[in-house]
């Protein structure tokens, strides 16, 4: 095991999957539970019948007291995918240790904690485009083998979210949630590959992962700034109003992300690579947002 | 263009270095502040516009722009001289001393000095002028030039300096230093001459030179010494006289107090009255033994108009009286009381009386003269004699003695024999002289001589044939001066007393007694001044009026300086020209050269250089 995923953080997994179960007290089965209704066992509403439906969901008992026919809808019972794609550009690596190692923690663990609950789990890095995956697996054991293809990612290109997502969803994989580790960082903007995914009918989670420089720059005077994913070039002269206004600027794009977030029903957390891994999972599992 | 600045080289190397630095500042920037971001998404938003790498490099260009602009600007291009409009101002400055009359606030002097600051003043960055003094000489204080304060210090230099001014000398020396400067088709020649003689001023055939005299001054009241002088009397005898002349240049009536000086006493006061025009003059007999230096003073001068004596330097004058040396006689007789009397009341006389048997030859030796009265030594002596009644063996032939020789005449006006008369002389008995081919006869006996003059060996030997004791010349009242003519003649006192008195910017041969490099004058002022000496000639021009010492073979000698001249003391001014002011075109501006614009185009990129700064970084 490299260095990413010791034994360490194994253990912290296993603590974070025990909280989980502490979190989610009350839940007796670790399946999850879809939003779609269908034929399931618990009983969910009734609706009209319309020809083709299955005569055994039929309510015979209004029928007889009522003389309409019904049909009984219950909430379907499947297992939950869960997406994780990986924001792998180049401004993914920044900062000590790098968003890039964070996020892909991040990742390790949810998705030890979602094989844990039987769920299964794809990990889909994204940089231009989708680059090579771990596919759809199931159970406690893919665990180590998604170490291993985590500890193999490397930084590749520039963020297309848009182009990534689109890919995504038109290879027409099973509904499940998406999970979206990135620091949203993408010139061409990330609204169209949020929204497309929402419409294609998968659930959204965003990670959104930045170093505390992000929030907050330390720097004053003249500086020559290098996009790392651009290359591109800027010089600036930063004092207390520029950064002002920065913040200000940082700010409003953090917003505006989870406001459209927000308005896609996609949940939505923020955090800064300074504070430790376990704790943004905690924080995460006690906002319900993963894992139910 | 031509640089008048700093070379062309010091341009490339400070344009260089500098260069070089703000390359360096340049790559240290980008070196030394670069910092990498995940995204400049939202410093892009921060900045109004990105400050990009071509704008770093278009700021870096307008900073070399801006250093290479100043670097020119130091530089200084002049147009080539060919191509300017340039005037060529002469100046020429009476110095002589009747500038340094006060009719005025100022002097004359100090007033040409303002009016030469004032054309200096109008002077164009091209334009040129030259400085000249006009006094006892021609003197240039500058070259041509366009530097303003060289020029004003040139002015600043001005001193009067002697009489009658060399304003045609001064005139044509600026004629020809326009000949030889480097003046273009297009160039105006000007030539201002300032004087407060203007009517005394010629202008010169220049065709091309724009002439001008302006008037410095006004009419002014002077009474002035003209002449002074300090002499021997005619009975050469120890005493002077002073002739001394005094002139009214005013149109009023004035009355004055003519005062004789010694340094140590007051030889004497003349009351001077004198109508518009007129003249004092008169022969002031000094006290006997006046010697060294004599200074005569106008005091208490008052004329009857009110107005002031307008120049202080002629209303003194200095003579100076060579201290009078005594001849060393050597007289060799048994007893003549004529001869011994007469040599030893002569306060001129440093008698040595031997009789016969004492004498030597060597006393000859450390004598002027030697009177030989009836002995005549074997040898001739060192110095040389006189031989009363010679005998053989001397120099001279003798024909005969004879009784009551008859005089057949006698050399009237001859130095030795200067107002003596001899025609009436009565011998007893003489001996008769042959003359020789060289002999001088002063009394004659038909082809021989009662007395003759004989030049032998640079020396002078005079025969006189008769016995003083046989002969009734001791009875004249002549005979003192006869012999005081000898004394006077052999002991080389006859000549005239050496020149001691000059003229202001008058030159002064100073003849000393052995050859020297250099000798050192005390001017009146006090001021030590050393003059080179070629051989054992020195030449000198007195500046301020007054006496001049120097020691020569460590006796102290000295010479007087005076104004005493007329055209100096009378101080007329003729009616003066308007207000000096530089004719001509002015320089054109092209002659500025283009500094201010370099100055100003460096300023202008500094402000867009500011406007990338500022307009890259916060919105």
């Amino acid at each position: 095991m490299g260095k990413l995923f010791d034994d360490e953080f194994l253990k912290k997994l296993e603590y974070l999957y025990l909280l989980s179960k502490k979190i989610f007290t009350g839940r007796t089965q670790a399946q999850s539970r879809s939003k779609k209704l269908g034929w399931g066992m618990e009983f969910a509403d009734y609706r009209n019948y319309v020809p083709g439906d299955d005569l055994r969901y039929l309510d015979w008992n209004l029928y007889a007291r009522m003389g309409q026919l019904v049909t009984k809808l219950f909430h379907e019972e499947e297992n939950l995918n869960v997406y994780f794609l990986l924001d792998a550009s180049r401004s993914m690596d920044y900062g000590t240790p790098s968003k890039y190692d964070y996020a892909r923690k991040v990742v390790a663990a949810l998705g030890y904690v979602a094989l844990s609950n039987l769920d299964s789990i794809a990990i889909l890095p994204f940089g231009r485009e989708l680059l090579p995956e771990f596919p759809l697996a199931r159970g406690k054991t893919q665990i180590l083998k998604i170490f291993e293809f985590l500890e193999k990612l490397e930084v590749a290109e520039q963020t297309d979210m848009n182009r990534a997502l689109s890919a995504f969803i038109a290879q027409k994989r099973p509904k499940g949630l998406v999970v979206v580790v990135s620091d949203f960082w993408d010139e061409a903007g990330y609204e169209r590959a949020l929204k497309l995914t929402y419409s294609a009918g998968y659930d959204l989670s965003a990670v959104c992962l930045h170093h505390e420089y992000e929030a907050h720059p330390k720097w004053r005077g003249t500086v020559m700034l290098t996009d790392t994913e651009s290359g591109r070039r800027q010089q600036i002269s930063i004092n207390a109003r520029s950064l002002r206004k920065y913040m200000r600027e940082y700010d409003a794009y953090l917003e505006r992300l989870r406001t459209v977030c927000h308005s896609l029903h996609c949940h939505y957390v923020y955090a800064q690579t300074r504070i430790a891994f376990e704790d943004l999972i905690l924080n995460v599992f006690r906002e319900g947002q993963f894992i139910k | 263009m031509i640089p008048q600045g700093v070379a062309w080289a010091t341009f490339f190397k400070l344009y260089g270095a500098l260069a070089a630095v703000t390359a360096l500042i340049f790559l240290l920037r980008f070196a030394r502040r670069g910092r990498a971001v995940s995204s400049t998404l939202i410093w892009e938003k921060v900045m109004r516009t990105g400050r990009s790498l071509w704008r770093e490099l278009l700021s870096f260009l307008v900073q070399l722009a801006i250093l290479f602009f100043i670097c020119l600007a130091l530089v200084d291009l002049q147009p080539p001289p060919e191509k300017l409009h340039r005037r060529w101002v002469g100046l020429i400055f009476d110095a002589s001393e009747s500038m340094a009359a006060r009719d005025g606030d100022a002097s004359r002097l100090r007033r040409a000095q303002r009016e030469g600051w004032r054309l200096i003043s109008q002077l164009g960055p091209a334009d040129r002028a030259m400085v000249v003094s006009a006094s006892a000489d021609a003197e240039a204080l500058t070259p041509f030039t366009a530097d303003h304060k060289e020029l004003t210090q040139a002015l600043a230099r001005l001193q009067v300096n002697g009489a009658r001014p060399k304003i045609a000398e001064a005139v044509t020396y600026l004629l020809s230093a326009f000949d030889y400067a480097e003046i273009n088709a297009q160039d105006e020649k000007h030539l201002y001459v300032l004087t407060d003689r203007p009517d005394e001023v010629t202008a010169p055939s220049a065709p091309g030179v724009d002439f001008r005299v302006l008037g410095i001054g006004q009419s002014a009241a002077n009474l002035a010494i003209t002449s002074f002088d300090v002499r021997r009397t005619l009975n050469m005898t120890d005493m002077h006289e002073a002739l001394v002349r005094v002139r009214n240049f005013s149109p009023s009536n004035v009355s004055a107090e003519l005062a004789l000086f010694t340094p140590e006493q007051r030889l004497g006061t003349e009351t001077v009255a004198l109508p518009p025009g007129g003249v004092f003059a008169k022969v002031i007999g000094l006290p006997f033994g006046t010697a060294g230096k004599v200074t005569a003073v106008l005091e208490k001068v008052r004329f009857t108009s009110g107005a002031k004596d307008a120049l202080a330097s002629d209303d003194v004058a200095f003579a100076f009286v060579p201290p009078s040396q005594r001849a060393r006689v050597l007289l060799v007789t048994k007893s003549n009381p004529f001869l011994y009397n007469a040599l030893a009341l002569n306060p001129e006389v440093e008698l040595t009386a031997v009789k016969p048997g004492e004498y030597q030859q060597g006393l000859s030796a450390n004598a002027d003269v030697a009177i030989f009265d009836n002995f005549t030594p074997p040898t001739l002596p060192a110095c040389n004699a006189v031989y009363f009644h010679p005998g053989q063996g001397g120099p001279f032939t003798i024909k005969e003695e004879k009784a009551k020789p008859e005089t057949t005449g006698w050399a009237d006006g001859h130095p030795l024999l200067r107002h003596v008369r001899l025609d009436t002389l009565s011998i007893d008995s003489a001996r008769i002289l042959v003359p020789g081919p060289a002999d001088v006869v002063l009394m004659g006996h038909f082809e021989n001589a009662l007395m003759l003059l004989r030049p032998v060996g640079g020396r002078f030997l005079l025969g006189v044939g008769f016995d003083l004791a046989k002969t009734d010349l001791p009875l004249y009242s002549a005979f003192p001066i006869f012999l005081h003519n000898i004394v006077h003649v052999f002991s080389h006192q006859e000549t005239e007393d050496p020149i001691t008195d000059y003229r202001l910017g008058e030159l002064v041969e100073i003849h000393l007694s052995a050859p020297k490099t250099e000798v050192v004058l005390v001017d009146p002022l006090r001021r030590q001044i050393n003059v080179p000496v070629r051989g054992a000639l020195a030449l000198f021009r007195p500046t301020v009026p007054g006496f001049y010492v120097y020691a020569d073979a460590g006796i102290s000698r000295a010479f007087a300086a005076n104004l005493l001249d007329e055209d100096e003391s009378n101080l007329t001014v003729a009616p003066t020209e308007a207000p000096p002011v530089l004719a001509g075109k002015t320089a054109n501006k092209a002659a500025e050269g283009p500094r201010p614009w370099l100055i100003l185009a460096a300023l202008a990129l500094i402000a867009v250089d500011m406007v990338l700064f500022f307009n890259g970084r916060i919105s």
